[in-house]
């Protein structure tokens, strides 16, 4: 008897509420597109017809959100005609978007920027729409690179927004003369002297890449899309990671990451260091005239010295394939990345361009940061391996920066690596 | 009426089942026609005694389960076998702007509604049945002439002897929604193969049996699952003692020695200690995080006063840093969790111990000091098993909560702990991760969900056991009436 | 005799600068906030403990500024004072209604409720938030405040055990001879139960104030929009400290961290002395 108010009061309110859901499903499970099975032409597209609401999401970098609110005001301008355009603009920078997309694409942003090395678990996820309007004219307009990063079988699937995104050596020119930034140990010499440090992010599984690239050998997507084949546990090998272990002891060092880095060119401890075109404000702003850069020295392997390799990233555009107003969120894509776009980018943000005119500029090429990453390009490559390839490999990295501590044989640390990585 | 079910639901709750159903079938067969037709329509007995209300009640209960069942349930309970095949296939229309999309599946919906749909015929059943057992009782009641509760009356005893109903109806809608359909999701997710190879909306995914559990419990090349398992797991445990333990028993000393007859300005001491609990966890974790970062403060500060040799010196720390690895080093990192988790946590104790330590009986010390018993011995004697006994439930919630203590862990070594165990660095697990954290990893980063849940299982049988342990140890079944006055 | 006072008067002493050094640990991370806040420089000092120049510009920009993004202080302090009101009138509620239940009546099934919360207890609460996000997502409740106001609340029910530890303290004679004079349960709980159980309600009602403002990781699962005027304040500061923005915000963060722990320390300070009546309360009196 007494559980029966009970067991009625569960009853009727959970059947409220599923009916509620069942409401909800019907429209929403199978067509998140208002109008999409009825043929009925939206006037949208059709100049003349009755002018639709719509509203779209935007997500960049915290640092660009000025930018991206006048750039997105000029766009609800530049189509005020064809269609009553409201966009919201939400932080999630470059790095970390696929992170929050997956873990729900229908409820991520219609319009987002990402680093290229993402873009296939994206594709994979089903959260890339591929470009429809207008792709011609993108691959043609970007330089090659950028358009190669962001096609996935054939097809192009995001718009390429900047060409910088890799690393490349900062350096104090008042401690190093251009001749001593051609070679790491030099520069390790004279910063030690100084007492000061090079600092290079050798436990980041996508710095410490250049090494091994260097010396010949490499990590890259399979055909499965998603795992990793990395060779660097073959022959040869082990002399990378000498190389990379007398780095890490010299007293010229330091392994740095990205807001260390920072911290340590503004305290002064840091005198160098490899890391990106997004630290160019901080360098000139700690170093002043003597903020320079110029491509990654060269290293010693078995004593030879090797050219470090590089990198060469993209930062993309990306149009949400669960968008319910997809047409109008690849127009927005587009001019986001359309020149003007770009050299306001480059103008405000120090981002270099993939846009080919924009590039070409005069100010664009003086640019410190840029004509580093431009003479490091015949070294470098795209970069995008799979999921699996960053935390192997970053613990690789942390190995060696701790000096190899129980002197696991290297043949066998970079055996472990590879077979963590490739499964 | 419940006289002999109840009777017997205690002796067995296999026997209670049988006795239900066999209940419902005599009821059904003996009763009169009103009792056959509420079969039908589950109203019918009500409005035969004049029950109206309650009779448009639950038939109107009976209808909206009917068209459940056949709209929402039919659809996901039909497609739970497979999870669903139609794959997502957007179609974008040039004209309208827009996506078109296909009337696809969505596993994790299909799986989510499809057991929502089973509990709630389920329950619809077991009322419906329940049903037939009350409208025959009422019968009898009417034969012998007994008073038949009104609409009213029972309005009344909602407030009186069922006054427990109306408290616990609310509360156990949202623990049901919020907590037991989850998680039952979530374990039958273990049961899939739910990653991020199989993620919808995109793709599908399926049922995979044990696949999951035999991958946690194997150790091959393919697979460190098993291997990190039992790390992380030891590490949890051990984390979990030591934690509670050393909040403890450091928490009851300060007390004690604030208490101290012979400390003066007790209150000025006291206040010091609470002041750190008044900053939000998180706010003072991610600030002792950076205090102690690589080229933190802290390191800054033991350079100069030459902490940092002298470790080195003394092979606690390693030689070629020129830091101390705080938290990022395995055993630093270890340690350091479990001092600074007592920073947090003794200021709480302490105040807990504070209020206990009053109460303890002023006799017990008294005759202790008339034997001569030392300051020591009365802590070790008195103070100790008297604040065990006080506080034992208290301490086993607090080794399961420290068992699921994410913010701890998460919040100290995040983004800066790396790994140097490529057998861990391979299934994404770290030297100081706990379950819970690892499991967080698992699915925020990797999105690997089927391996989170088989963790989350398996935190649930650690948990489990330890409390059984622990409760048939230190606590008799009966002792909460004792407590009642 | 002298020699005795002596010994005496140095162990005081040490007792006293024993004490006096633990506080210094304790208070050393608070100090280093407090100062921070004020620090001129925006990003992480690792010199030098104390900063070298002081100013009240993070508190303006925190306060007043809306052109930066990162840090929208008075929306996120709005957003976390409305959530952390609402679940906390739905939350003390129910854990009231729950520990009366379980305390004062004996009903059939109430072991066995209370066996299903101590199981309930033991799996790990992360675990069944992905499923949470989809039931809220149905019904549109995701990148909402009232979902997550439906997040503190719907479970809280199974935070009994304190309040009912107290409601076990209280004697049976009093609601004996209010129901003997015809009270229903109601009333007895309502008129009776109540108005003596002030220590537990006070602790009930600002520890469930308190859990919005201190926790982020549901928070950001549910307000996953990126939009920073959605946020809380644990999100915003946690987003703060974020690798790219911990050199320009360090100090920022640590000014917002000391104005939210103004107004938690004030409730804190009235909470801790119900908190620990309601805590050993119960067990004494056993």
């Amino acid at each position: 008897m007494k559980k029966r108010i009970l067991a009625l009061a569960l009853g009727m309110m959970m059947m409220l509420g599923i009916l509620a859901a069942c409401g909800d499903d019907g429209s929403g499970d199978a067509t998140p597109t208002p109008g999409g099975s009825a043929a009925t032409p939206t006037p949208g597209a059709v100049p003349g017809g009755t002018i639709e609401d719509v509203t779209l999401t935007l997500w960049g970098g915290e640092e660009d959100q000025t930018m991206l609110r006048e750039r997105s005001d000029a766009f609800i301008a530049s189509v005020a005609d064809r269609v009553n355009l409201t966009i919201n603009i939400g932080v999630e920078s470059e790095g970390t978007a696929k992170d929050t997309i997956l873990t729900d694409p229908l409820a991520a942003a219609d319009v987002f920027t990402f680093a290229d090395d993402q873009i296939m678990e994206l594709y994979m996820a089903g959260a890339l729409q591929e470009v429809l309007l207008n792709a011609a004219d993108i691959a043609t307009r970007n330089v090659a690179s950028s358009v190669g990063a962001a096609t996935v079988n054939g097809k192009l699937y995001a718009y390429p927004l900047t060409a910088d995104n890799g690393y490349f050596m900062f350096y104090d020119s008042s401690v190093f003369s251009a001749s001593d930034v051609q070679s790491f140990d030099k520069m390790m010499e004279v910063a030690a002297a100084a007492g000061k440090f090079v600092a290079f992010e050798m436990q980041g599984a996508w710095y410490n890449i250049a090494f091994f690239r260097g010396a010949g050998f490499d990590a890259y997507l399979d055909d499965d899309g998603l795992s990793t084949i990395i060779n660097i546990n073959e022959a040869g090998g082990t002399a990378v990671v000498q190389a990379m272990l007398d780095i890490a002891a010299n007293p010229g060092f330091k392994a740095l990451n990205n807001d260390e880095f920072v911290t340590g060119i503004n305290d002064g401890s840091v005198v160098a260091g490899v890391n990106g075109p997004w630290n160019g404000n901080n360098a000139s702003g700690a170093w002043g005239e003597n903020y320079a850069a110029a491509k990654l020295p060269t290293f010693t392997v078995g004593g030879v010295q090797v050219q470090m390799g590089g990198v060469v990233g993209h930062k993309l555009v990306g149009v949400n394939a669960f968008s319910e107003n997809a047409g109008w969120a690849m127009e927005l894509a587009d001019f986001l990345t359309n020149q003007e776009s770009q050299q306001i980018r480059f103008e405000l943000r120090a981002q270099g361009p993939s846009n080919i005119e924009a590039s070409k500029l005069p100010e664009v090429q003086a640019d410190p940061a840029i004509s580093a990453l431009g003479a490091q390009a015949e070294f470098s490559a795209f970069f995008a391996p799979g999921g699996n390839y960053w935390g192997p490999m970053g613990t690789l990295g942390e190995i060696i920066v701790q000096g190899n501590p129980e002197n696991i044989p290297l043949q066998e640390l970079l055996d472990n690596t590879v077979n963590g990585i490739m499964g | 009426m419940t006289g002999t079910v109840a009777r017997i639901e205690k002796k067995n709750p296999l026997g209670a089942i049988t006795g239900f159903f066999k209940g419902v079938v005599t009821d059904f067969i003996e009763g009169d026609i009103f009792v056959k037709l509420s079969a039908l329509v589950m109203g019918a007995g009500y409005f035969r005694r004049k029950q109206i209300i309650k009779g448009i009640i639950v038939t109107l209960f009976q209808a909206v389960i009917i068209l459940f069942a056949g709209g929402f349930g039919r659809h996901y309970l039909s497609r739970i076998g497979t999870l669903g095949s139609v794959e997502y296939a957007p179609v974008f229309n040039f004209e309208t702007m827009k996506n078109e999309i296909n009337d696809y599946d969505h596993s994790f919906q299909i799986l989510l509604f499809g057991v929502v749909s089973i509990i709630v015929l389920a329950v619809a059943f077991m009322f419906y049945l329940r049903n037939i057992r009350n409208v025959r009782a009422l019968e009898l009641r009417a034969k012998s002439g007994l008073h038949i509760h009104t609409f009213l009356d029972d309005v009344r005893s909602a407030k009186d002897e069922r006054f427990h109903i109306t408290l616990l109806t609310f509360p156990c809608l949202g623990i049901v929604l919020f907590t037991i359909v989850p998680l039952i999701i979530m374990i039958t997710v273990a049961f899939t193969n739910y990653d991020q190879l199989h993620m919808p909306p995109a793709s599908l995914f399926t049922w995979v049996g044990l696949e999951n559990f035999k991958a946690l419990f194997s150790n091959n090349i393919a697979s460190s699952f098993g291997y990190a398992f039992g790390k992380v797991l030891s590490w949890t445990l051990i984390w979990a003692f030591a934690a509670t333990f050393s909040n403890f028993f450091l928490g009851i000393m300060l007390a004690s020695f604030i208490n101290n007859a012979k400390t003066k300005l007790k209150r000025v001491w006291r206040t010091g200690f609470i002041v750190s609990i008044a900053v939000p966890q998180f706010v003072t974790l991610l600030i002792v995080r950076n205090f102690f970062a690589r080229q933190g403060i802290a390191n800054t500060l033991a350079a100069d006063i030459g902490l940092t040799s002298f470790l080195q010196n003394i092979g606690l720390s390693p030689a070629h840093l020129d830091f101390i690895p705080f938290l990022t080093d395995p055993n630093w990192a270890k340690v350091m969790v479990i001092l600074i988790n007592i920073w947090i946590g003794i200021p709480f104790t302490m105040l807990i111990a504070t209020g206990v330590l009053m109460n303890i009986p002023k006799e017990l010390y008294e005759s202790a000091k008339i034997d001569g018993a030392s300051p020591f011995k009365q802590y070790i004697y008195i103070t100790m098993p008297y604040m065990l006994f006080v506080t034992a439930p208290f301490m086993i919630t607090q080794v399961v909560h420290n068992i699921n203590n994410f913010n701890v862990i998460y919040l100290l070594t995040q983004d800066i702990y790396t790994t140097t165990d490529q057998a861990l660095a391979a299934v994404n697990a770290k030297e100081i991760d706990l379950l819970v954290t690892w499991l967080h990893r698992l699915t925020q980063e990797q999105y690997d969900y089927k391996m989170a849940s088989v963790i989350g299982i398996m935190v649930f049988v650690v948990c489990a056991v330890f409390t059984l342990i622990a409760f048939n140890l230190v606590i008799g079944r009966n002792k909460e009436d004792k407590f009642q006055l | 005799m002298r020699k005795y006072k002596e010994l005496q008067i140095m162990s005081l002493t040490l007792r006293h600068l024993f004490l006096l050094l633990l506080v210094l640990v304790w208070l050393a991370p608070i100090v280093w906030l407090v100062f921070n806040a004020f620090s001129e420089f925006p990003g992480l000092n690792i010199r030098k403990f104390f900063p070298d120049s002081y100013t009240l510009e993070n508190f303006r920009v925190l306060l007043f500024d809306t052109s930066d993004t990162v840090a929208r202080f008075p929306v996120w302090f709005a957003n976390t004072l409305k959530i952390a009101i609402f679940s906390c009138i739905v939350a003390s509620s129910f854990v009231l209604m729950v520990s009366y239940a379980m305390s004062r009546m004996r009903f059939h099934g109430r072991r066995s409720l209370m066996s299903i919360g101590v199981i309930l207890g033991l799996f790990p609460g992360f675990l069944a938030m992905i499923a949470v996000y989809f039931i809220l997502r149905t019904f549109g409740l995701t990148n909402n405040h009232w979902g997550l106001v439906l997040i503190y609340s719907g479970s809280s029910g199974l935070g009994y055990l304190i309040a009912k530890g107290f409601f076990d303290t209280i004697s049976e004679t009093l609601s004996e001879s209010a129901r003997i004079d015809g009270a229903t349960e109601m009333q007895v709980f309502w008129f009776i139960i109540i108005p003596l159980s002030k220590p537990i309600i006070v602790y009930t009602v600002i520890s469930a104030f308190l859990a919005p403002w201190m926790d982020f990781m549901f928070a950001s699962i549910i307000l996953n929009s990126g939009i920073a005027t959605d946020w809380t304040v644990a999100i915003g500061l946690y987003r703060m400290l974020d690798r790219s923005f911990i050199n320009t915000h360090f100090a920022r963060f640590c000014a917002g961290g000391l104005l939210i722990s103004i107004p938690i320390s004030v409730l804190f300070v009235i909470m801790q002395k119900f908190y620990v009546e309601g805590i050993t309360g119960g067990a004494v009196k056993g």
